[in-house]
């Protein structure tokens, strides 16, 4: 028998931080809820805008609160799965500091706007080597606790864990891979179509591994420990695991539906979703067969209602998924609030509630103590459900609203509501009931953090040293596998050959999708000739486009569907594309599409509009962006942009790069003489002009071929 | 849904040679449910049905032909209804009332709110850039006027509601302008010029 203390300090100090971060991402959260409700909200200042704090919101969510409980959870179970400390204190601890450091990095970063644009993802390249950085010392503390470990056997929540590590490492790294053009700013090395797919095969793949495979995690080891009975069926744990890690892997192109993406890579996003509802029920059922086990206990016990509400709405969500994957569904819920709903039905119902289950099962073993008071959890589970529920069912419903006003004829045969302005209105109320939803689901969050915290400081301090447990030294005739056994237990005795059989699993899925793309494909004659790469300032205007978030609102992917052509026009092609380092198709139309705004409007008309939109757009409620007028449009790194670009492919001659400047002030000049016609003075080196070259830009090269047609 | 569920578990234990986790944590041996399996079969059955059908023998359309005859059948259904529709149009409410309405969603933004213009022109004054004529002022509107950014609103209003908003727009001259309006641009015409290009507004 050998003696051996867990490292439940490093645990305490996650969970601390998983309450903190949790409440700060759900604050921001109910403040772009209320920006949407009511846009004056952002008091005017530029870092609090709608297309800054949105991302903060999702960054905040995933990689604070969720990520930091995923690590307090892992670092708690798997020692006591594994019979072991953790592999390495020191790591531990430089994992747990340094990811709060990234926590604030990140958030300082991107409400300064700077950015990459790809959602989920969009951390600057010296955050993203930093999280890579912390990822690796995750792992090998991991890993390195299965190594040192007492427990022959590998438990279900452990393979969960072991592929969470092994794919969001491949994700992560794969779509930040970007070329550096100055210290704070890179440009993907993918293009168009490239850098869609790439992005949401990481996107829908992070809710993948880090909303699902590592909650599952948390679900096979809490769900059987609060309801103390035996988790329901051991074989339909294993075919769920494979068939989920492998399937998931596949569905992302669910994203890209009705795109410009090659049509089968889309078939097979939508039929792998399909196939995902099986493997996904799989885990669900476990749950939620394990806890029917314990029915007579959910009448008293906090803990478990809020898991089996979790399981459920993971099974509600699981289904919800595939069936907004089918093409003509998809086409429907795309770009909607429905979208949001759906994505905050897994977050708040599954994921939150999950970790909720977890923080208040872990705080008093860890405190030694008993929960401060049960009556305030019961109390924060009602109102938690409560806020799940008005939160998803207005936000669903302002979705289909949003879809059915875009899509709808007239007794003419016109679109019934040409006017963007009367399908935004419509949905309004229901913004403001998401805004109460989402703050009742907050103030739950408040409510534990107050209960979990009076809990900690009821502690006895003289208990609170690490753990003591006990067990037998690791003998190697442990691992061999008894014959007559399942021969499944061959691999959950060796954690090799199970990472390894993972890793070759997850790869598949992206490496058929993406690798296709990466290769030369020749567009067809007509817009050979006329797809060029943005001017100087145009390039400017993009950047600036993407510093004020403007892809969070605004798509620029027009797809085959008559309601979309006849309200945006020619539908979207991948040619158009080509040099678009990073892509910015979006995945929500708040406001309209731009990708044929170009040429739309007078210049005028966007100037106006961006001061206060109001002026042209009554009722409208996109912030205003009165220092887009005032600020200077900044040329220090234009040159080594522009070289970055054509290093990637962008055919920019050596000549342009190197006249860049005065090829900006040409175009620059020729908007602001057109402005100053119509009043407004000195605006040839204001980040307006360049905004303006951008959007007159989008989507106008396609036109060159019609008018050359005629 | 399972009739093993209340029996013991000793003997499931031990035929999986699983060890009990973390002091308690145990996995039963119960069979997966049928359904369960026969979902996930199906799902994958379709799949490769689908994909065979939609892709390896294409015999189900492309979302660009589906395109192509949502349109063409949009298409059709749009001329029969302009034939109903003209037919029928002197008998309802008169041009100018449709106008009015339509005026006030798309051309404020550019013409303002009383058609004192904007980033638009004056429609109050006598000055007009193009001739005040219903069939060039119908032309202006349907087919837009790129140079200026006035965008093309056949398309997307069509040739009725253009015809309204013509038609309200030559009413506006009658109404005296309680603001300021746009300095004024164009051509002058006298009133009765304008009285008399305007006067056959609906035909």
């Amino acid at each position: 028998m050998e003696q051996f203390r867990y490292n439940d300090s490093i645990v305490r100090k996650f969970i601390i931080a998983t309450v903190i971060w949790g409440i700060v991402g759900m604050l921001v959260g109910v403040v772009v809820a209320l920006q949407l409700a009511y846009w004056k909200a952002n008091g005017g200042i530029p870092w609090i805008t709608f297309g800054r704090l949105r991302p903060l919101h999702t960054n905040a969510v995933i990689f604070a609160f969720v990520c930091n409980a995923i690590f307090a959870a892992v670092y708690y179970a798997s020692q006591r799965l594994l019979k072991a400390r953790i592999f390495s204190d020191t790591l531990a601890t430089i994992h747990f500091w340094g990811w709060q450091i990234l926590i604030v990095l990140a958030a300082i970063t991107l409400v300064s706007g700077i950015t990459v644009s790809k959602e989920y993802a969009e951390l600057e390249w010296p955050l993203d080597i930093m999280v890579a950085v912390l990822w690796v010392i995750f792992a090998i503390n991991f890993f390195g606790t299965i190594w040192k470990r007492r427990e022959p056997h590998l438990y279900i929540s452990i393979w969960y864990w072991i592929a969470t590590i092994v794919a969001i490492a491949l994700l992560h790294i794969v779509n930040s891979m970007a070329l550096p053009a100055s210290f704070l700013k890179s440009y993907s090395i993918f293009a168009g179509v490239q850098d869609a797919m790439v992005q949401w095969w990481y996107a829908h793949n992070a809710v993948g591994f880090l909303l699902t495979t590592p909650i599952l995690g948390m679900l096979y080891y809490f769900v059987p420990k609060q309801a103390q009975r035996p988790i329901y069926s051991y074989r339909l744990g294993i075919i769920g695991f494979w068939a989920l890690i492998f399937v998931y892997m596949w569905a992302g192109p669910h994203h890209l539906l009705y795109t410009a993406l090659p049509e089968w890579t889309q078939t097979l996003g939508m039929l792998f979703s399909l196939m995902l509802l099986a493997p996904s029920w799989a885990s669900m059922l476990n749950g939620l067969l394990t806890i029917r086990e314990a029915w007579e206990k959910l009448k008293t016990d906090p803990i478990l209602k809020f898991l089996a509400v979790s399981v459920t709405f993971y099974g509600m969500s699981t289904f919800e998924g595939p069936m907004m994957s089918i093409k003509s569904l998809n086409s429907i819920t795309h770009y909607t609030d429905y979208t949001v709903g759906h994505v905050h039905s897994g977050a708040l119902g599954w994921v939150g509630f999950m970790v909720i289950a977890s923080l208040y099962y872990m705080v008093p073993r860890l405190w030694r103590t008993n929960l401060y008071s049960k009556t305030l959890a019961e109390t924060h589970f009602w109102i938690g459900t409560v806020g799940l529920i008005l939160y998803y069912i207005p936000i669903i419903t302002a979705g289909i609203i949003q879809s059915l006003m875009w899509k709808a004829f007239d007794a003419e045969g016109l679109l019934k509501y040409p006017n963007w302005m009367e399908t935004v209105e419509a949905i309004i109320p229901l913004y403001w009931l998401r805004v109460i939803g989402g703050s009742a689901y907050l103030a739950g969050v408040v409510l534990m953090g107050y209960n979990l915290y009076k809990t900690a400081k009821s502690a006895d301090k003289s208990l609170l040293s690490d753990e003591l447990a006990q067990a037998p030294a690791l003998e190697p005739n442990q691992l061999v596998v008894k014959r007559g056994a399942y021969f499944h237990k061959f691999i959950e005795n060796a954690p090799v050959l199970l990472t390894l059989l993972a890793a070759g699993l997850v790869s598949v899925g992206g490496a058929v999708q993406i690798i296709p793309l990466l290769l030369p494909r020749k567009p067809q004659p007509i817009f050979e000739t006329v797809i060029k790469p943005l001017t100087p300032l145009e390039l400017v205007g993009k950047d600036i486009y993407i510093r004020e978030g403007c892809y969070n609102c605004h798509s620029q992917m027009v797809r085959p569907l008559r309601d979309e052509l006849v309200r945006y026009g020619e539908y979207s092609r991948w040619e158009e594309f080509v040099y678009d380092h990073p892509f910015q198709w979006g995945s929500r139309r708040i406001g309209p599409d731009l990708h044929r705004v170009g040429g739309k409007y007078p210049d005028n008309w966007h100037y106006l509009h961006m001061k206060d939109p109001r002026a042209v757009t009554p009722g409208s409620i996109m912030p205003s962006y009165p220092w887009l007028l005032q600020d200077r449009y900044n040329l220090k790194d234009l040159e080594a942009k522009m070289r970055t670009l054509q290093t990637l492919g962008v055919p920019y001659s050596d000549e342009e790069i190197q006249n860049a400047k005065e090829l900006l002030r040409i175009q620059a000049q020729d908007i602001a003489n057109r402005l100053a016609k119509d009043g407004h003075k000195d605006t040839e080196d204001k980040e307006i002009t360049a905004l303006i070259a951008y959007l007159q830009r989008l989507g106008a090269d396609i036109k060159n071929i019609r008018t050359a047609e005629k | 849904m399972n009739p093993k569920i209340d029996q013991p578990r000793e003997q499931e234990q031990e035929k999986l040679d699983l060890p009990v986790f973390d002091g308690d944590l145990q996995e039963a041996d119960n069979p997966i449910p049928r359904w369960w399996l026969a979902l996930f079969l199906f799902t994958i059955g379709f799949s490769i049905f689908y994909f065979v059908w939609f892709h390896m023998m294409a015999i189900g359309p492309s979302l660009q032909d589906e395109l192509k005859i949502a349109v063409a059948k949009a298409k059709l259904e749009q001329e029969e209804r302009d034939r109903l529709m003209m037919a029928k149009l002197e008998a309802t409410a008169t041009p100018a009332e449709i106008g009015a309405k339509y005026f006030k969603n798309f051309c404020v933004s550019c013409h303002g709110q009383e058609g004192e213009g904007g980033i638009g022109p004056n429609l109050h004054d006598n000055y007009w850039i193009h001739e005040p004529t219903a069939a060039s002022l119908t032309n202006v509107v349907f087919n837009g006027v790129s140079a200026k950014g006035m965008p093309a609103w056949g398309p997307i209003l069509g040739e009725r509601k253009v015809k309204g908003l013509v038609a309200y727009v030559m009413t506006l001259k009658d109404v005296p302008l309680k603001i300021p309006g746009k300095a004024p641009e164009g051509k002058e015409y006298s009133k009765e010029q304008l009285s008399e290009f305007m006067s056959n507004t609906t035909k």
